[in-house]
């Protein structure tokens, strides 16, 4: 066993990929940086280095490094920052607020920590900012796409909606293309939606089911989570119901679980609506067991919702058939 | 940010832990191998590495290193092996036998090519040949006992914090107690398992366990009738649960609590838990586990639940390994 600097380990990769320096530094960083990198003439900063490696679709978060201390600092800073984002996607009412609040003030932190010439994370910080709001409320459709637009094209400067594939990408990109995706379906443009979670999650079944990355089914059910309820939400319910299943099978592979309740609320719909209600009243069961299990306040309450909607008031009665 | 040779990490930190190399290295290498690696001289195997790191506490998964043709390949075997062995496990009915026999030529490929002094790999053999083959639980227990001695010398199931250990060690040692369970001693496993507990709640790499060793745990001290310290146990492995984001498990922990709840006269508490933990078994398509519940339920409480065909688990296409065998859920004593 012979250990390897990180930039032989990008180098080995993107041959095997058969990519080019330009193709996998566009956005990065110069072909001549990435150069001496590959060639351990120069040590890349953390977020380089997770950048190439996740749009090679390898594992990132395994290597022993000496980071510096503010490099050290920005990545506790963003773990919290996550967990925050997380509890705010999660929790309703005053709880939420408060999160959304928590989040704000760490991100205000990481960016006086950062250095200006770090693009990768101030993309980072506008994609997150987009996504969480003010501390007012959330930002209005056309504010928070642009901002998410303006967050893509920092790194990837010839982002279009329009030719997606054909070229790299690394996870916080897919995150950001996910939630402009997800902003045109608030707006209720539910086909262009559908269409854009399509693409990322045939991407990501390409480039990260590799069995070296540590958990695919956080790439893949999420990806596969969000396309479904968007063909569920475009009346599309055969297809969604598919997709659903494959996310189901997805995550039960894998036993990485998060995506699952949604999963199953989406197949409760579809069966609705194909005209299934007992099969969807189980459906809708089971998500409701695993959103309240799970503290998911936010999930159980849009499950209470769309079930009472469809199947009545009295959801969840429970009867002798359970 | 500069890979640094793995070597210095684990020197440090087996400073930090007032460790000297002959206990950290006992059963997996040398001394001096494991000074040679710290010097960054030699790297012993990838095998070793890993178990040295996990024993350490160390994450087992952020190094990265060239393997060799013979190290991919052992990896390989071992991969197929586990897998086999695993997909053996979830195989009921007629497709039982073919299935262990598939695992078992697997083994065997494996068994070719690993050397006499390979411990950690002579370990992994006779372990799954336990899993695989049938034996009575006494000597299933006498093999399980060698196989943790390969690389645990002087382990002992009534001191067992008093060592280190990596993950396929801890994985033996859950099914050495249950053995002893099996063996009529439930006594003995649930210390062992009291003692488990403690040790991966300490060691980073081993956390992951966590949820099955409460799982194990919480069942032994119910069939034990003791309902509040089954009830402590599983609320902790359930928790773990969701912070892993391993809902497989949660159903189970559910289901010990609403027998705990019922033989404690709470059956309010009790039909409330069993039918959450009814339909989860359904969302993660544990049809075996359904099985039992919708049984126990109708003795308990009349209620006749079904279960829809659609939750069972069809044959997966390539399942994930799955090193750490669940075992058969099998019903607490009344």
């Amino acid at each position: 066993m012979r250990e390897m600097f990180i930039g032989e380990i990008i180098r080995q990769e993107r041959l095997e990929s058969g990519k080019t320096q330009e193709e996998l530094c566009a956005g990065v960083c110069d072909p001549s940086t990435l150069s001496r990198i590959e060639t351990g003439r120069q040590a890349p900063s953390r977020n380089v280095a997770n950048v190439l490696l996740q749009r090679l679709g390898q594992p990132y978060d395994r290597y022993y490094t000496s980071l510096t201390s503010s490099e050290a600092e920005a990545e506790a800073l963003r773990t919290k920052i996550d967990s925050c984002a997380a509890r705010f996607q999660q929790s309703l009412g005053d709880e939420k607020r408060q999160a959304r609040l928590d989040a704000l003030e760490q991100l205000g932190r990481l960016e006086s920590l950062m250095k200006s010439e770090d693009h990768i994370t101030r993309q980072y910080i506008l994609a997150m900012r987009a996504a969480l709001g003010e501390a007012a409320g959330p930002y209005r459709f056309e504010v928070k796409l642009n901002m998410l637009l303006e967050a893509i094209r920092l790194t990837v400067p010839n982002f279009d909606l329009k030719t997606l594939d054909n070229r790299l990408y690394s996870i916080d990109e897919t995150e950001i293309i996910s939630q402009i995706a997800g902003t045109y379906s608030e707006a209720g443009q539910h086909e262009k939606a559908a269409d854009i979670f399509n693409q990322l999650l045939t991407y990501v079944r390409e480039h990260y089911q590799g069995q070296d990355l540590t958990n695919p089914a956080r790439y893949l059910s999420p990806a596969a989570l969000n396309y479904a309820r968007e063909l569920c939400l475009a009346a599309r319910y055969t297809e969604a119901l598919e997709i659903a299943k494959l996310g189901q099978r997805m995550c039960l592979d894998y036993g990485y679980c998060r995506s699952l309740p949604g999963l199953l609320a989406v197949m409760a719909e579809c069966r609705y609506a194909m005209g299934e209600s007992e099969r969807s009243r189980a459906l809708y069961c089971q998500a409701y067991c695993l959103f309240k299990e799970t503290g998911n306040a936010s999930g159980l309450a849009h499950v209470e919702e769309s079930a009472r909607k469809l199947l009545g008031p009295d959801f969840p009665l429970w009867e002798v058939s359970a | 940010m500069k890979v640094k040779y793995l070597g210095e990490i684990v020197r440090r930190r087996r400073k930090m832990l007032g460790l000297s190399q002959e206990q950290v290295c006992d059963g997996l290498c040398t001394p001096m191998t494991l000074s040679r690696f710290e010097s960054g001289r030699q790297t012993p195997s990838r095998d070793c590495v890993e178990a040295i790191l996990q024993r350490l506490g160390l994450p087992d998964d952020l190094y990265y290193a060239q393997l060799t043709r013979e190290e991919s390949q052992l990896v390989s075997l071992r991969k197929e092996a586990r897998a086999s062995s695993s997909q053996f496990e979830k195989t009921f009915g007629e497709n039982r036998q073919q299935a262990r026999m598939n695992a078992l030529e697997k083994l065997r490929n494996l068994e070719r090519c690993v050397k006499e002094d390979d411990h950690i790999n002579q370990q992994f053999i006779l372990k799954t040949r336990v899993t695989l083959e049938v034996y009575p639980p006494q000597q299933q227990l006498e093999m399980l006992m060698k196989a943790i001695r390969l690389t645990s010398p002087r382990f002992n199931p009534d001191e067992i914090g008093n060592c280190l250990y990596c993950k396929n060690e801890v994985a033996i040692i859950n099914q050495i107690a249950i053995r002893y369970a099996l063996c009529g001693q439930r006594g003995k496993a649930i210390d062992i398992y009291s003692q488990l507990l403690k040790l991966v709640q300490k060691n980073a790499p081993n956390r992951d366990r966590l949820t099955l060793i409460a799982y194990n745990y919480a069942l032994h001290l119910a069939s034990e009738k003791r309902w509040e310290e089954a009830l402590e146990i599983s609320a902790l492995g359930r928790q773990a649960c969701i912070m892993q984001g391993n809902y497989r498990v949660i159903p189970g922990f559910l289901h010990i609590e609403a027998e705990c709840y019922y033989f404690m006269e709470k059956l309010n508490r009790s039909l409330e838990l069993y039918r959450s933990a009814y339909h989860i078994y359904g969302a993660v398509m544990d049809t075996r586990n359904q099985e039992v519940l919708i049984t126990d339920v109708k003795d308990r409480f009349n209620l006749a639940w079904g279960y829809h065909p659609e939750d069972t688990a069809a044959s997966c296409p390539e399942p994930e390994p799955d090193p750490w065998a669940r075992p058969v859920r099998h019903r607490p004593a009344r």
